[in-house]
């Protein structure tokens, strides 16, 4: 009921803030509830329709709705931003598994020095963060994103973390830029070109904390992933900036 | 007001008024008789006039004439057009010449069909470019009323364009 007293409340102002002409105090409410309004948001479609063709005085080409093939534009924009948006999604923080990669890093024996911190982070945080100045993709295959991004601490050294996840499956990819001695304990193992030092692959049907080192850096890469989609995503990694 | 004040109104604001009131009347020979309504009113000091004139009170007073002239209308095709006054040299503006195109006359038709309140609103803001708190003066109204009624005339225009 409140919502739909706003709507009608709020909905006399779709003139106002198309000309931005908005109360000040009533802004923010409007293009929130905007946002999540549908009739609004098509109504705007009209409402600037109207005002536009009246400005452009009367020129009737200037109305995008008047043509079809605006519409299929339209349509199609539309699919390819949502295409888009699935592509790509910005990072988000998780909170809730914090202990769960602390575990896992403790777990099996596999880091010889517990970590001492484990913070989860976002990706622009990370770009911005001196001690583990690295490039990123920008752009990732399609239906992979960045489910999160955590960095951590262990002693005398900090370490990074980016899961990446899509279509169902998930792959990590850790990048240390410090030494971090660790034990691949019977896995197979292959060779593996990541950001154009060459490093080993660890097979394994489970997602774990797995990684392996060499020239200082060490690389995790535990993946359920089809072959092609890990190579993908580590083919798009830029060069680290050592 | 006094002769002067009158002639100094018209040399300022002639094109103004006009160009309203044609948008709004739908025709030139209509508005340039609302006009000339108005410097006679102020002549014969039958309307008021505040100390500094503003664009909302100009409007306001063209938009006034307008819905007066509407009323009258058929008492007023009934009687001889007496031009009252004559100001300016008569000839068309650069204005008026743009507006005499195609587009502006199917412009003028399709607002025509709005009711006065939404014409006056769609015409004082899209054209005219006046802010809703002018407007809100103008049109004796709230700034909320302002952008209501321009919703509905934006709608209306939309759909008349589409259709």
């Amino acid at each position: 009921m409140t919502r739909l007293i706003d709507h009608l409340r709020l909905r006399r102002w779709l003139s106002a803030y198309l000309d931005e002409e908005v109360p000040e105090g009533m802004l923010v409410q409007l293009r929130s509830h905007i946002a999540a309004c549908p009739t609004c948001q098509q109504d705007l479609v009209r409402i600037r329709a109207g005002r536009d063709w009246v400005i452009r005085g009367g020129d009737t080409a200037a109305v995008h709705t008047v043509h079809p093939w605006r519409w299929v534009a339209a349509a199609a924009m539309l699919v390819l931003a949502v295409i888009a948006v699935r592509w790509w999604q910005p990072p988000a923080v998780h909170a809730m598994d914090v202990n769960f990669y602390a575990a896992q890093f403790r777990s099996e024996g596999y880091c010889a020095d517990p970590c001492t911190a484990l913070d989860e982070t976002t990706l622009d945080a990370l770009r911005e963060s001196p001690p583990l100045a690295m490039e990123y993709p920008d752009r990732l295959p399609r239906a992979i994103v960045l489910k999160r991004a955590i960095r951590y601490t262990a002693l005398g050294y900090q370490g990074l973390g980016l899961m990446f996840g899509g279509a169902g499956k998930r792959i990590w990819i850790f990048e240390q830029p410090e030494r971090l001695s660790l034990a691949v304990r019977d896995l197979p193992t292959a060779p593996i070109n990541i950001c154009g030092r060459e490093c080993t692959r660890i097979e394994c049907s489970q997602v774990r904390l797995l990684n392996w080192s060499k020239d200082g850096l060490s690389f995790v890469v535990a993946t359920d992933l089809e072959q092609g989609d890990v190579e993908a995503i580590v083919a798009s990694l830029r060069r680290l900036k050592s | 007001m006094c002769g002067h004040q009158v002639a100094a109104l018209n040399q300022a604001y002639h094109d103004t008024l006009f160009r309203f009131a044609r948008l709004f009347l739908g025709n030139a020979a209509d508005a340039e008789e609302v006009v000339q309504e108005i410097y006679l009113k102020l002549l014969e000091r039958r309307a008021t006039t505040p100390e500094e004139i503003s664009r909302a009170w100009l409007y306001r007073v063209v938009l006034n004439a307008c819905m007066d002239y509407r009323k009258s209308w058929w008492r007023r095709r009934r009687e001889d057009a007496n031009v009252l006054m004559t100001f300016g040299d008569g000839r068309p503006s650069a204005e008026q010449v743009a507006m005499d195109s195609e587009r502006a006359q199917e412009l003028r038709r399709v607002l025509q069909s709005l009711p006065r309140k939404l014409r006056a609103a769609v015409i004082l803001r899209d054209l005219e470019e006046l802010s809703y708190e002018e407007m809100a003066a103008a049109l004796d109204c709230s700034i909320g009323t302002v952008s209501s009624r321009l919703n509905r005339g934006r709608r209306i225009l939309a759909k008349a364009v589409r259709s």
